[in-house]
């Protein structure tokens, strides 16, 4: 089943005024796709899942699984949450305490009457694909961390849902076992083939687990696109900066004949770059590159940008060194794990890797 | 500071002794009463007897009708109470979790109404009462009873609702509950002892409540227990306390050590419902 | 971060369902009364005479009847000495149960006991207690010595009174007690251990750190028993019947007096003065309130 915004706006009325937490956001997501939705706190991420399962009201716009409409205020429809037959995982796992593990699994075929037998075998065949079935008797409150999550999955897969709501179901949990069930969790999902959105603060997730990214910001939609896609190429120095840990570097400079200048120091562009430059007729603009395209050499060459290391900051496979240019302090990182503070080093830059945008935008497409 | 502690140590002693006596004397004076054959025992010339017989008049009498009164007690207080926890867990649902107009205009409402004197309201409710015939019925009693705690009970129940996170209603609706399933399967069962606090709560201040029922009842049929003692006068003049204290001790012994099971609940429901205004 | 304050619009209609049956008795069973009883004062309204429409007449009568200003001088009375006699007793008790001494739980579960016994049955026990031939108080006297002669409790003005006085406060003090109990347990302990450390003193912590620390807790607690107690009606019924010669009629008995006696008008006039004298304490009270939390 896919799921459509249309031109989706959320207002709240709130003591201190109204608030639009969502702008005009419009986006299709395909059938069977892992979607996640990805943005700093505020952004309205949370909003647009709850819109979706139906616990809030649209303001204006259309939300459509599969054609039908579910929210529409100028038509005046609205399928509430109980009746759109999605399912949702929620941060705090929201298990019912005082029922076992096996009643809360249960709990929502309870609700549609299923009767005994059927609710049963089901409940079982969803404990053995989570991995649950030796804590059915046991309460939420005797559970690890992990073990809720499981459960609060199991239940919300236990409808056999058209589509599965997640919201950062992975924050509560300790470093190790979030790349654990971040493995399973997309494991799962494919096996399933469920239409899925997940919303999360953290890139990373969104990098491993998404087939694409909806990046968002402020209520609106920023960038959409696979992670290859926002990872070579983000629209924005928002997105160039959010997507890809370390953060990528961005710092203004003067534009040349194909070259950048900044502090008496110019750095030489290749033709395919040039002309990018070029194109966008500015005096200056802003650069990126990402610590990973850059890297650190102990002895200089033509080409290459001079600098004094600052920090250095282990990061295990590799260190992350701040190194003060022409152009200010850089991030790069280094495998060689040779270098000390006030050390001179080289950086070479892979040059195909360098982003330009433009200077004023400094957070908006 | 030795000796400070020491001054402060006798004072929370004697306190803690004068707070014990304060609070039982008067209570064990009842039970003495109630078992002793003469009302006068504390007169050096007069010897305690033990006697179980002021109990078992109290209790079989014909005349005194104490057995009624107090089945007409309990029936009252529990379908009150009962009516009365149902009704307030409905609002507080409603106050803690759903946007409605003039929220806070319907909690100062309520507030407001809970200060209205028994007083000024009886001479009408006894109108009200007559006019439909329900005088001297149990249900004359309930319905006033139900809004008279309703204030108490909603105030206990909104601290208790408060405080279950929003996310298991989300989860209740998601899992495809209407709005009072969620109430009925969720909420109730997880404020469980919260309910049962204030239906508690509510059933004593029903049980021990007198002006509306000395006006809206007329005898036995359903006349409660505080009525019928305060009204029980004997028949020659000489006042039988005996009797009365027995009356008494079977009636308050009941509630007293449902209020010592239960006491820490009942505090917590209390102070909550106090300190809330 | 979720925004808390956002609520679906869908809420409104189930709003409405939930709230509807509290609006109801609220309504019909509490307003609607009072609204009869504002009425019917501006009624001649006796059992045996035909209803009929005086306006403020039953006002004036009141205002001509000695024994409602008898009554409404005993209930203020009786407000001005048992309300600051309780609290304050209260706070001795709260205090002493807040510390730590063996077997304090159940000292502190014994202040429940007069709470959960009704007024009618306490009344009468003190009927008891106070009787002039064989009642505890007299007894008591005699044990210890204070008095030559037995105390006719019941039959003086002042000794009904005084005995009223104990009756309330049996009641109530322990009640008080618990609330300010839970204020008292609310104050952080660091505080004190911080106040030790600067050598305040007993009385020094009592009068700078708990009594400021518990004035909201007092106050309502002075405000709600100052209402109650203006509305005094069960052991004043029980105990002295309002005597000794109306002596302890307190504003509730005279205006029930009234109802029993078939005069429902001239009754509820008495209790709509009752109901105004409660009402602006409550407002005052609520516009303390609102004006502090503005502040």
């Amino acid at each position: 089943m896919n799921i459509t915004f249309d031109s989706c706006a959320k207002r709240f009325v709130t003591r201190k005024g109204e608030f639009e937490a969502i702008r005009g956001i419009d986006l299709e997501v395909e059938e069977g796709e892992f979607l996640v939705i990805l943005g700093p706190s505020g952004c309205g991420k949370s909003t647009l899942l709850n819109l979706a399962a139906g616990l809030e009201k649209l303001s204006r716009g259309e939300i459509r699984f599969g054609g039908e409409v579910m929210d529409s205020p100028e038509k005046r429809l609205f399928v509430p949450a109980r009746d759109r037959n999605v399912a949702m995982v929620f941060q705090s796992y929201a298990l019912y305490p005082h029922l076992n593990v096996f009643r809360n699994i249960s709990f929502p075929l309870e609700v549609a009457r299923k009767d005994k037998a059927k609710r049963s075998k089901t409940v079982i065949e969803v404990a053995g694909l989570l991995n649950i079935s030796g804590i059915l008797e046991h309460k939420p409150g005797e559970l690890s961390g992990g073990q809720r999550q499981r459960v609060a999955i199991a239940r919300a897969l236990v409808r056999k849902p058209r589509a599965f709501l997640l919201d950062e179901p992975l924050s509560n949990l300790d470093v190790q076992l979030r790349v654990e069930t971040r493995t399973e969790l997309k494991r799962l999902q494919r096996k399933l083939s469920i239409t899925t959105l997940y919303v999360t603060h953290d890139q990373t997730e969104a990098m491993t687990l998404g087939d694409r990214i909806a990046l968002l910001k402020d209520g609106m939609l920023v960038q959409l696109g696979t992670p290859r896609q926002m990872y070579d190429a983000p629209g924005t120095p928002f997105a160039a900066s959010f997507i890809g840990s370390p953060p990528m570097n961005l710092f203004p400079a003067a534009v040349r004949r194909a070259a950048i200048a900044s502090g008496g120091t110019t750095l030489g562009l290749p033709p395919e770059r040039a002309k990018v430059l070029e194109r966008m007729r500015k005096e200056r603009v802003l650069v990126g590159i990402r610590p990973e395209h850059l890297a650190v050499r102990r002895e200089g060459e033509r080409g290459l940008l001079e600098g004094v290391v600052k920090v250095v900051e282990p990061l295990g496979r590799e260190d992350l060194l701040r190194v003060d240019t022409a152009f200010g302090e850089l991030a790069a990182l280094s495998s060689e794990g040779r270098f000390e503070a006030d050390q001179k080093v080289w950086l070479s830059i892979e040059a195909q890797r360098i982003h330009f945008f433009e200077l004023e935008s400094s957070s908006w497409s | 500071m030795t000796k400070e502690e020491r001054i402060k140590k006798l004072v929370v002693g004697a306190g803690a002794v004068f707070t014990l006596l304060f609070c039982l004397s008067p209570f064990f004076y009842m039970i003495l009463t109630a078992l002793s054959r003469h009302t006068d025992f504390l007169r050096p010339e007069t010897h305690y007897v033990v006697t179980f017989s002021h109990i078992h008049t109290v209790l079989t009498s014909q005349s005194i009708h104490f057995p009624a009164h107090l089945r007409n007690s309990v029936v009252v207080s529990l379908a009150s109470a009962g009516v009365a926890v149902f009704t307030a867990s409905l609002a507080a649902y409603a106050v803690t979790r759903l946007a409605f107009p003039l929220k806070t205009f319907f909690m100062l409402f309520v507030l407001a109404l809970s200060m209205f004197p028994e007083i000024s309201l009886v001479g009408y409710l006894f109108t009200i009462m007559s006019g439909l015939g329900w005088i001297n019925t149990l249900q004359t009693l309930v319905f006033p009873y139900v809004a008279w705690t309703l204030p108490l009970c909603l105030w206990i129940l909104v601290s208790y609702f408060s405080q279950i996170p929003e996310d298991l209603d989300r989860a209740g609706l998601m899992d495809g509950c209407s709005r009072f399933g969620v109430l009925r399967k969720i909420i109730f069962p997880v404020a469980a002892p919260g309910v049962f606090s204030t239906g508690l709560l509510a059933f004593i201040v029903a049980f021990n409540e007198f002006l509306f029922a000395l006006m809206l009842t007329t005898d036995h049929s359903a006349r409660t227990v505080p009525v019928g003692i305060a009204l029980f006068q004997g028949l020659h003049g000489e006042t039988p306390w005996g009797e009365i204290m027995a009356a008494a001790t079977v009636t308050t012994i009941p509630v007293v050590l449902v209020a010592l099971i239960f006491q820490r609940r009942i505090m917590r429901g209390l102070t909550r419902g106090a300190v809330k205004a | 971060m979720p925004v808390k304050q956002n609520r679906s619009e869908g809420d409104r209609a189930d709003a409405f369902g939930f709230m509807f049956p509290i609006l109801f008795f609220m309504s019909a069973l509490i307003m609607v009364p009072v609204l009869g009883t504002l009425a019917d004062s501006l009624y001649r309204d006796v059992t045996y005479l035909p209803r009929k429409f005086i306006g403020l007449e039953n006002y004036l009568a009141l205002a001509n009847d000695p024994a409602f200003w008898k009554s409404l001088r005993f209930t203020f009375l009786f407000v001005a000495v048992s309300v600051p006699i309780e609290v304050c007793l209260g706070l001795c008790m709260a205090m002493v149960v807040n510390e730590a001494f063996p077997f304090r739980g159940f000292v502190r579960a014994t202040l429940l006991i007069p709470w959960a016994v009704p007024m009618a049955v306490s009344g009468r026990v003190f009927e008891l207690i106070f009787n002039y031939s064989y009642g505890a108080a007299n007894f008591l006297l005699h044990v210890f010595d204070l008095s030559r002669e037995p105390v006719n409790w019941l039959g003086s003005e002042i000794g009904a009174f005084a005995a009223l006085v104990v009756t309330d406060a049996w009641k109530t003090t322990p009640f008080a007690a618990i609330i300010l109990l839970a204020g008292l347990s609310s104050i952080p302990g660091e505080l004190y251990e911080q106040a030790k450390i600067d050598r305040a003193s007993l009385v020094q912590r009592f009068f700078r750190l708990t009594l400021p620390m518990l004035k909201p807790v007092l106050i309502v607690a002075f405000l709600f028993r100052t209402i109650q107690a203006l509305q005094i009606f069960d052991y004043i019924y029980v105990l002295t019947g309002g005597g000794p010669g109306g002596s302890t009629t307190s504003l509730s008995l005279f205006a029930y007096n009234h109802f029993a006696s078939g005069d429902f008008g001239y009754g509820s006039a008495a209790s709509v003065i009752l109901f105004l004298i409660a009402m602006s304490l409550s407002t005052f009270y609520l516009a303390g309130g609102a004006v502090r939390r503005t502040l």
